[in-house]
């Protein structure tokens, strides 16, 4: 564990610096607060401004994978490509540590911010910190990061290549989005799907009253938090095993 | 001589068609060993398959009887490693950098230890710097100062002396005979440059075309390379070197300024023809003597002709 937090801290310092974090954080609001929901009549309620702005924004989605590919491309694949990853394998820590250490600073720092963002763009609206629509919206944000986080390091680990990293999850992204069948049963298969169908679902749950639309059926629902989920753990195990043997020479 | 560190067997490695290690099977002498042979030999990758960095397609590489491979994170608490190119994080102070590798290998006051590798190495006055600002040869000195600092057991160096200028060399050669006497540390260290390395290695590997040439006590190699190897100063060269060159016993001969330098096959051959050409052509002779063979002259004449002499 000493490892592990000793690498955090090292990825953080590396790669967190001054002024990454600000800029993205700039960028997340500025989708946030730009988007097209300012258009929508008041009478929609905060829900509905709330959702199509966060939860249904092709754009801050796009802008959520493509942060998570150049992070996990610099701080994953160009590291192997230019040998810098030789000085962290001559030490001690194990190599699965440090694929940890870099998977998870990445990711979760990511998720810090665009929760602060999510949270920030609520307070406007007037949602309070503690409403049930910002915590379903972060788990939704959540499982669409653990998602592209595990695509991003897979395509960092096995192309070794610090283009090829960040073009992969974004053409990734639009083929998920265009090419998935757009009828709700099948929808998870989309990442902005995934996402519509767990929101309407969990909201439909807590009964906002708001929400006026057939929510969808708990099978869908399933579905649509299994897809992620299990195609991230498939693809973190394969990304961990290959970095534990993988040759770089 | 002490208990080898290092050992290969069969140490075979291939890069698709490309055999780039050929049952290469070295050991280190257990103090300061070299590790010699032109470009491209495949020294770099003998020292990667060690550190555990690739597998070997075949045979074994070891450290302290551990296999390079399979066993590498233990090896790695216990030796030091010096890359051929180091690249380390930019952005880091060179202070900052050696704290988080004391933490790595749990050393008692992380700062402390940090501030004295970098003094050790000549880099204490910019200890604060981000290591994006250093040029090469400072971030040799660090390679080095992440090397040791752990006090290891064996600490293995890739062309160390890669991008020193000469005083920042005569430093380093110097710092390892001083870790070796005063902690005796064991080094490995991989070059071309043999001058540097006759003044510090009591053991050499010389590698070519990744299969090993010769190995041994530098002192041994010296002798067996020297045996038949003479050193002839005359009035004329030109004309003692013509008179010899084609001979069916000479192995290889070389003029030098006013000197030959004769290995041969068959002495008692060479010394009658040698002795009949200085009186046919009236050569004067200044010295002759038989050649200790120095570092550069053994890996010259063991790459050469790839086999030791029998």
């Amino acid at each position: 564990m000493k490892d592990f937090f000793r690498l955090v801290l090292w990825e953080i310092e590396e790669n967190w610096r001054f002024p990454s974090l600000e800029i993205i954080a700039a960028i997340l609001m500025y989708f946030s607060l730009t988007s097209r929901s300012f258009g929508i009549p008041q009478t929609h309620n905060q829900v509905l401004s709330y959702s199509v702005n966060v939860v249904y924004s092709f754009w801050l989605l796009m802008s959520e994978v493509v942060f998570i590919a150049v992070f996990f491309s610099r701080s994953v694949a160009e590291q192997i490509e230019k040998r810098e990853i030789l000085t962290l394998f001559a030490h001690p820590p194990k190599r699965t540590t440090v694929l940890l250490a870099k998977f998870l600073t990445n990711m979760l720092i990511i998720l810090l911010v665009i929760s602060a963002s999510v949270i920030i763009y609520g307070l406007l609206i007037g949602l309070g910190p503690l409403h049930p629509l910002q915590y379903i919206t972060i788990l939704v944000v959540f499982l669409q990061l653990l998602f592209f986080s595990a695509i991003s390091l897979a395509c960092s680990v096995f192309s070794k290549s610090s283009w090829a990293s960040i073009i992969i999850p974004i053409v990734t992204l639009f083929a998920l989005t265009f090419i998935a069948p757009q009828d709700q049963a099948n929808s998870y298969i989309s990442p902005l799907g995934s996402s519509a169908t767990i929101y309407l679902y969990l909201i439909s749950q807590i009964h906002i009253e708001s929400y006026m639309g057939t929510p969808p059926s708990t099978q869908t629902f399933i579905g649509a938090i299994l897809f992620p989920v299990a195609i991230s753990a498939f693809l973190l195990t394969l990304s961990f095993a290959y970095f534990r043997k993988m040759e770089v020479d | 001589m002490t208990s080898p560190a290092i050992a290969t067997h069969d140490l075979t490695k291939l890069f698709g068609k490309f055999q780039a290690l050929d049952r290469l099977s070295l050991q280190d002498g257990g103090g300061i060993s070299g590790f010699v042979g032109p470009n491209g030999a495949g020294k770099t990758t003998t020292i990667h398959v060690l550190m555990g960095f690739i597998k070997p397609t075949y045979g074994k590489a070891a450290i302290f009887n551990l296999d390079s491979w399979s066993k590498s994170a233990q090896i790695r608490k216990r030796i030091g490693f010096l890359p051929e190119k180091p690249a380390y994080p930019g952005v880091f102070t060179a202070k900052r950098f050696l704290e988080h590798i004391a933490h790595f290998h749990r050393l008692q006051e992380p700062r402390q230890k940090a501030k004295q590798a970098l003094k050790e190495v000549g880099l204490g006055s910019a200890s604060e710097k981000q290591i994006k600002t250093y040029s090469a040869g400072m971030q040799q000195r660090l390679g080095l100062a992440q090397a040791i600092m752990s006090n290891p057991e064996l600490v293995i160096l890739d062309e160390p002396t890669a991008n020193l200028d000469p005083t920042g060399r005569m430093d380093l050669l110097e710092k390892i005979k001083q870790l070796h006497k005063e902690k005796n540390m064991k080094f490995f260290i991989s070059t071309h440059i043999l001058s540097e390395l006759e003044k510090v290695c009591n053991w050499v590997s010389i590698i070519n075309q990744g299969a090993l040439v010769d190995q041994g006590p530098i002192q041994e190699l010296s002798e067996k390379y020297s045996e038949n190897t003479y050193k002839i100063t005359v009035s004329n060269p030109a004309k003692l070197l013509e008179a010899l060159q084609n001979q069916p016993f000479i192995e290889q001969i070389q003029q030098e300024e006013n000197s030959i330098y004769v290995r041969t096959k068959n002495t008692q051959a060479f010394m009658k023809s040698f002795f009949k050409a200085m009186a046919k052509e009236e050569i004067e002779i200044k010295e002759f003597k038989q050649t200790q063979g120095a570092l550069e002259q053994i890996y010259d004449m063991s790459v050469r002709r790839k086999k030791p002499p029998t």
